[in-house]
């Protein structure tokens, strides 16, 4: 014998003829006793009448003459989003195509990156070399001794021989890509030395000429790791303006550059400094203060936490155009609307 | 030479080898049912034709896929009630829900739209109140979840039986009647206070 809750169940199919016969008699025979799963019945009877008397809807006229139309292509109103994407037998290949497209450019961009990273290594070595030779040039010994304990403990590798070849100092495009070997490990330089003199001989000839400055960069940059670092700081301020000033006024004591500034446009309001390496981390507590300033950042607006992303080496090399004493910290900052509360 | 009194299948054949004519005659022998799904799905008048058009375009198109292995009319559900969720994602992405009053005299670009309501043409039932039930009814009914929406639907306005129905839905039986009963069981919950 079926219970009420298990009827109720079963009402839905009773009132739709879509019961097995002996499961409809059970139904009707528990029907015949409770009032209750009576009136049930009734509401469910009286819901679907209900439904099949809902407000619809006729074709308007002209109907199948704009579906021949639409067949036929004929039809000006489609977007060219409709004519792009809605026929199946269109659609379908072009995501396919999409897909290729997307592991191709991956594929492409990864093998990219390993070449990449294979010139950077033997420009460095070049680079190296060339550094030697301009120091010699300058009777710098000092530095060419510092050279010189740096491949014998490399490697049993020939050094350069003989005589200094006729000096033939770096490009500024070489000392570039040198310079992008900030990511490497700090504690693997004699390695590439040792490659460096390796892949010496005649590496630079016929380059453009450059200045003893720059190849001394690269000389430091490569044997002591004293690289060049760079990161970007977001500076929340509803003074874009504002805020450039103050890191202006920052930057002055601490001898800083602004290498390039962007404002307007989608992209946040951008400043691209150097700073002394021994002093940024009071630079960007300063940097933080900004955020403080009531000037900037009035009334309710939360303040938006600095954020350090990714390094660029190939920006970041791209800015320098003079060498500096000392390692220098690259900082780009974002001056960014801050969050509202 | 394709007729009115050729069967589905017939026009459906003729139409694979070439004859036009005889999709035209699939189309207008079941307009009606297309516009009226989507339109039972959608409550908007002009997305609702559209939806039905583009159906029909979208089978002529693919004919050359069509083995019978279903019914005609099971195919164009199947198509109608796809592309009507695929208008529904559409607003939903575009941060719009579509719905309009019963009040509101329907226009389209292609002239005045017969809406029917099969309730108001009897006095009776406006006497006994039913017109405002089925009004309150088709309310509840847009607050339901697509998928009871629709089972509902084809079984109360197209009057399909619970396997067609999970044939266009392409869902098992059993499906078909648990959400059937949930729907049921949602509008009697949501009209609790207007049974007589």
């Amino acid at each position: 014998m079926m219970t009420c809750r298990q009827i109720e169940k079963e009402l839905s199919a009773y009132i739709d003829g879509e019961l097995a016969d002996a499961a409809r008699a059970e139904v009707r025979m528990h029907l015949d006793a409770c009032d209750r799963c009576r009136r049930h019945l009734a509401q469910l009877e009286q819901l679907g009448n209900g439904v099949a008397r809902l407000p619809q809807l006729a074709p308007p006229p002209g109907f199948a003459a704009d579906v021949r139309r639409k067949i036929s292509g004929n039809d000006t109103q489609r977007s060219w989003m409709d004519v792009v994407f809605r026929p199946v037998w269109l659609k379908v290949p072009v995501e396919a195509v999409a897909v290729v497209a997307v592991a191709v450019g991956v594929m492409f961009l990864a093998q990219h990156q390993q070449k990449r990273q294979a010139c950077i290594c033997y420009t460095t070595a070049n680079e190296v070399s060339a550094a030697s030779a301009t120091l010699e040039a300058r009777k710098d010994t000092d530095a060419l001794s510092q050279l010189s304990e740096r491949r014998e403990v490399a490697d049993t590798a020939p050094a350069p021989s003989g005589a200094p070849e006729p000096v033939a100092p770096a490009s500024p495009a070489a000392v570039k890509r040198a310079l992008a070997l900030k990511a490497e490990p700090a504690g693997r330089p004699l390695e590439r030395g040792a490659d460096a003199s390796q892949m010496t001989a005649g590496g630079h000839a016929g380059r453009a000429s450059g200045t003893d400055a720059t190849a001394t960069l690269a000389l430091v940059d490569n044997q002591q790791r004293m690289l060049i670092e760079r990161e970007t700081v977001l500076v929340a301020a509803v003074n874009p303006s504002l805020a450039e000033e103050r890191v202006r006024e920052l930057l002055n004591p601490l001898r800083g550059a602004v290498v390039e500034v962007k404002k307007g446009g989608p992209m946040p309001h951008q400043m691209r400094v150097r700073v002394p390496s021994a002093l940024v981390a009071k630079f960007k507590e300063q940097l933080a203060e900004i955020n403080a300033d009531p000037r900037l950042r009035p009334g309710l607006v939360r303040s938006r936490q600095l954020a350090a992303v990714a390094t660029d080496e190939k920006k970041m090399t791209e800015k320098l155009e003079k060498p500096e004493e000392e390692p220098m910290t690259e900082l780009e900052i974002q001056i960014v609307e801050p969050l509202k509360p | 030479m394709e007729s009115v009194s050729s069967t589905d299948r017939e026009l459906v054949a003729q139409a694979q080898g070439g004859d036009d004519d005889a999709f035209a005659v699939l189309v207008r022998r079941h307009q009606g049912r297309a516009v009226n799904v989507a339109y039972q799905l959608l409550r908007n008048e002009e997305d609702a034709v559209e939806v039905a058009q583009d159906a029909f375009v979208r089978m002529y198109r693919s004919l050359g896929g069509f083995r019978g292995e279903c019914e005609f009319t099971t195919w164009l559900h199947q198509i109608v009630v796809n592309l009507a969720r695929n208008k529904r994602r559409w607003w939903w992405r575009h941060g719009r829900e579509r719905t309009e009053s019963l009040d509101v005299p329907v226009e389209s670009g292609d002239g005045e739209v017969n809406r029917q309501m099969a309730a108001a043409s009897d006095p009776a039932d406006v006497e006994l109140g039913k017109l405002e039930f089925v009004q309150l009814l088709e309310r509840r009914m847009a607050e339901l979840p697509q998928n009871l929406r629709e089972v509902l639907m084809l079984r109360n306005v197209e009057a399909l039986r619970y396997e067609e129905i999970a044939a266009v839905l392409q869902c098992s039986v059993g499906t078909v009647k648990s959400r059937i009963a949930r729907a049921r069981d949602a509008l009697r919950a949501a009209m609790k206070d207007e049974w007589p």
